[in-house]
């Protein structure tokens, strides 16, 4: 019997053998074809839940976030026939209506966006990045109405040739008005690869393709030289990202882009475990386990949003007044603009890195996040003079 | 009485359980812990059902799996085994109530909340009969171990068939875990397949390599002793298809 | 010479034929095959957990671009974790192939002998082809659904809109949204919350109109298409929810009545086998 098992293994061996060859060798083939086509390509890429395939010098098929497939062809070239017009997208594209912030700042790291740019659907007085505020200003660039209540209106004579969003619900819409879209959002949060590799995506739409890799080679700089440094680094910090709302807890999960940081620069994340979308929620019960011997908050929540101290956070949220964090550790929390900075990414990751070993990096500005008190300046000014009374 | 402190009785219910059992084979003795231990564990796994219900309380199969055996350890054995067999079942199946709840003990994954796809009955038939066929496929691999200590063949051949005859209940019930889950896959999500958890993996390697014991059974291709040593590995398959039922290692006190 | 040497090959050739086949028929209907296959196939399962864990984005898409848009893009780009799947398929094809011949051979033997047994008996006997058999079929059935479905992966609707079938198959329109809200203190992460989305469709062809009500695990056949709920909103009760949208996933699967039916037929396989092991198996024993 082993014998003939013997022979067995070997005969399945060897077809096994034969399948992969032939199978490698038709890949080869195939792509040496692609790369005659346009050598600084890479025929597919896939970006976390996002991909784009090069099928041919003038088409290119992207997938977006909702899993729609998207074709990009070149203006002035023959529309393919069996596509639906809302799903073509001619490129470059030269006028786009942004819902989110994450969108503008993409468009702003392949430098379109004060070319492209018409319709935002945030107020001026909420904005900071400068072109913005000045393109809201003379008009170029016109305020859409909130998320949920877009004027379709004024979008349409905005005349965008494509509208980037995170909100699906505006597709059938759109479809009405022949107006293609991006859905940015996906099923599960971005890691961090995916994060740096985002204006990848968006690239061929505006064939700033160049633009993107150098993007891309700033930040994986940026990451390289955190490895290096914290490295180095004698402490480990446990570090959590999340916060509780009434009885609802989300956090950031280990797969995205933070947790995935927080790993990179030698350091703990409480929720590494935790796999699935952005903001994901769980139950408090693990929120304040993972809270107990953590050094490090990172709230949602800005100083607008009431995160002013630590005493203040204990005062918003009861249930997790004995985390360690408001005690011996830490707590952080973003300051406005974070949201608008995403175009500015390598100095984030090296911000977070410098929160986590302030021992490497002495003395590091913070441009991003607050450092929370522990108790809120005005409180304590009050409760100094009370004493001295 | 929290969940936590729940499960730290259950486990040491069945360590004290497993210990007393070298000490005295008298069944009677042992109902003193294993009896409490599966009270302790039908409260909690009602607290997990009472959290979730309608929806599928998440990751609890290596929770129950161990209720299950104790249940299993509580039914006579039938009177072909030798008694000194039926010892060894016993405390092997004690064993494993202890491996499988020291398991859930020391790495929880019991903080995912439910989502809304699980509001169907073909998601608890999907988890009941998945933690039903795991216990079952358990005592076939705790006769296997057991036919390794015989020391003749009769012995061995009469821990083979009670081995074989867990084994069938155990892929009956794996394999109507898989199919409800199809079936709930094609409902759900409109694929035959769900690609967003790895468990379908392990589930498919255990059906592969107890579909593959019965086969080695019923043709009588191998010799007993090494269908004997199939049977005890698929312990180490069957931890394997516990893994995605594992969160992080946490303090058990 | 050679037109000599030739024909005596191809002599010799149609006179080892049949040994030949039946060797090759063997071989490949073998119960040691079986275990070696069924062996690999655990083995390759379970690296495939270590490639899938954490993985779905790389897998999700082959639900919709179908097995070989997959293979051709996500498949052959990222091999190191994909690899696992390519021998899964080659080995299942063997297994098929092992299955087939195998339960073929076994069955003709048992219907050759029929007249030996009773009616009951000779369906106890086929009840392990059955699930065998079942087992083709179901394979089949995920490699059709892979290979030819037509899949719309995301179909967005809001209330009123509308949405055509591919071919001008049928017209989808939206008409209302009432979903079951859970409030209660029990589940508390849910309270006020949708538990259970219901979304009314008008399904209308130029001949025929009809209602169908849609939920999570409730999908709506229509045309020969399959119309499942993927995502909706709003998922909240309160004043600042969000537009009311649902996320159809609209597939044509030839495969699905194929796998479908293969569970059946495996269950019921299953039954006859479990009658007989405790029936006839339990009374011979006594």
């Amino acid at each position: 019997m082993i014998a003939q098992l013997r022979v067995i293994i070997q005969r399945l061996g060897a077809l096994l053998v034969i399948l992969l060859v032939i199978a490698g060798c038709k890949g080869e083939t195939d792509k040496q074809a692609v790369v005659e086509k346009d050598p600084s390509q890479p025929a597919f890429l896939q970006i976390g839940s996002f991909s784009v395939q090069h099928v041919s010098p003038s088409r290119t098929h992207v997938r977006d976030g909702a899993g729609r497939t998207l074709v990009l062809i070149e203006r002035g070239t023959e529309p393919p026939k069996n596509v639906p017009a809302t799903q073509i997208i001619r490129v470059p594209v030269q006028s786009v209506a942004a819902y989110g912030y994450f969108e503008v700042c993409v468009l702003r790291a392949l430098g379109v966006l004060e070319n492209t740019l018409v319709g935002v659907t945030t107020p001026a007085n909420r904005w900071f990045i400068p072109e913005i505020k000045q393109g809201m200003k003379n008009g170029k660039i016109a305020f859409l109405g909130d998320s949920s209540k877009i004027d379709f209106e004024r979008l349409e004579h905005q005349h965008p040739e494509l509208v980037l969003t995170w909100d699906p619900a505006i597709i059938p819409m759109l479809d009405q008005l022949g107006i293609p879209c991006v859905v940015t959002t996906t099923p599960e949060a971005m890691c961090l690869n995916a994060r740096m590799r985002f204006v990848q995506f968006l690239a061929p739409f505006f064939h700033k393709e160049q633009e993107a890799d150098a993007f891309f080679a700033r930040i994986r700089s940026a990451l390289d030289d955190i490895r290096a440094r914290t490295v180095t680094s004698t402490s480990k910090p446990k570090v959590m990202w999340g916060d509780v709302y009434e009885k609802r807890v989300l956090v950031e999960p280990g797969n995205a882009w933070v947790g995935e940081l927080v790993g990179l620069a030698q350091s703990d994340y409480q929720f590494d475990d935790i796999f699935g979308t952005s903001c994901i929620e769980i139950t408090l019960e693990r929120f304040l386990y993972s809270g107990k011997d953590a050094d490090i908050l990172f709230t949602y929540r800005t100083i607008d949003s009431g995160a002013t101290s630590k005493e203040a956070l204990a005062r918003m949220n009861p249930l997790i007044k004995d985390i360690a964090p408001l005690h011996t550790g830490r707590v952080y929390s973003p300051k406005p603009h974070y949201v608008q900075s995403g175009d500015r990414l390598d100095e984030i990751l090296t911000e977070i890195a410098a929160i986590l070993h302030p021992d490497v990096y002495p003395d590091f500005p913070l441009q991003f996040f607050n450092e929370l008190p522990d108790t809120d300046p005005v409180l304590a000014q009050k409760e100094n003079k009370d004493d001295d009374k | 009485m929290s969940a936590h402190f729940s499960l730290q009785c259950i486990t040491m219910l069945y360590f004290l359980g497993f210990c007393v059992s070298f000490v005295t084979k008298r069944k009677p003795l042992l109902f003193w812990f294993v009896v409490p231990a599966l009270l302790v564990h039908v409260y909690l796994i009602y607290l997990r059902y009472l959290a979730a219900w309608p929806l599928l309380p998440m990751y609890m199969s290596s929770l129950a799996v161990p209720m299950v055996l104790g249940i299993f350890w509580m039914f006579p054995q039938t009177s072909s085994v030798p008694f000194k067999q039926q010892i060894l079942f016993q405390r092997l199946l004690l064993l494993f109530c202890l491996l499988w709840s020291g398991l859930s003990l020391c790495f929880p994954k019991d903080f995912y909340l439910p989502f809304l796809q699980s509001n169907t009955w073909l998601a608890h038939i999907f988890l009941l009969t998945g933690i039903i066929g795991k216990a079952c496929l358990l005592c076939c691999a705790a006769w296997g171990i057991i036919s390794l200590t015989c020391n003749t063949q009769d012995e061995k051949r009469i821990c083979m068939t009670q081995s074989f005859n867990w084994s069938i209940w155990g892929f009956v019930f794996w394999t109507l875990s898989m199919f409800s889950g199809e079936v709930w896959s094609y409902l759900g999500w409109g694929t035959p397949v769900v690609w967003e958890d790895a468990v379908l993996t392990t589930t498919m390697a255990a059906w592969f390599y107890y579909g593959c014991y019965l086969h080695l059974h019923l043709t009588r291709s191998w010799k007993i002793g090494y269908r004997a040593c199939f049977a005890s590995f698929g312990l180490v398959i069957l931890l394997f298809a516990t893994l995605p039922d594992l969160g992080p290692l946490r303090s058990p006190f | 010479m050679t037109t000599a040497t030739n024909t005596t090959t191809l002599e010799n050739a149609v006179k080892s034929s049949p040994s030949t086949l039946s060797t090759l028929w063997k071989m490949a209907g073998s119960i040691n095959l079986s275990i070696i296959l069924l062996l690999l196939l655990t083995l390759d399962s379970l690296v495939g957990y270590f490639c899938l864990d954490r993985n779905p984005s790389l897998f999700r898409p082959m639900g919709d671009m179908g097995l070989m848009t997959w293979i051709d893009t996500y498949g052959r780009h990222n091999l190191a974790v994909t690899g696992w799947f390519f021998v899964l398929l080659a080995l299942l094809f063997v297994l098929c192939c092992n299955t087939f011949v195998c339960t073929t051979d076994r069955t003709l033997r048992i219907l050759r002998n029929r007249k030996q047994h009773s009616t009951a008996r000779l369906l106890f006997r086929l009840a392990p082809h059955c699930m065998h058999y079942a087992l083709l079929l179901i394979l089949t059935g995920y490699l059709c659904s892979y290979l030819f479905s037509i899949v719309i992966p995301t179909q967005t609707l809001v209330i009123g809109s509308e949405y055509i079938l591919p071919n001008q198959a049928g017209t989808i329109r939206f008409i209302s949204f009432d979903p079951v809200t859970y409030n209660g203190e029990r589940l508390y992460w849910l309270d006020g919350n949708v538990l259970s989305p219901k979304a009314t469709l008008r399904l209308s062809t130029p001949h025929t109109e009809q209602e169908a009500v849609i939920g999570f695990n409730r999908p709506a056949r229509f045309n020969g298409y399959s119309l499942h709920l993927k995502n909706f909103e709003p998922k909240t009760q309160g004043k600042m929810h969000r537009k009311t949208r649902i996320d159809l996933h609209v597939r044509k699967d030839p495969g699905v009545m194929l796998y479908l039916a293969g569970l059946i037929l495996f269950s019921f396989g299953m039954v006859l086998y479990g009658c007989e092991w405790i029936f006839f198996r339990e009374v011979s024993k006594k």
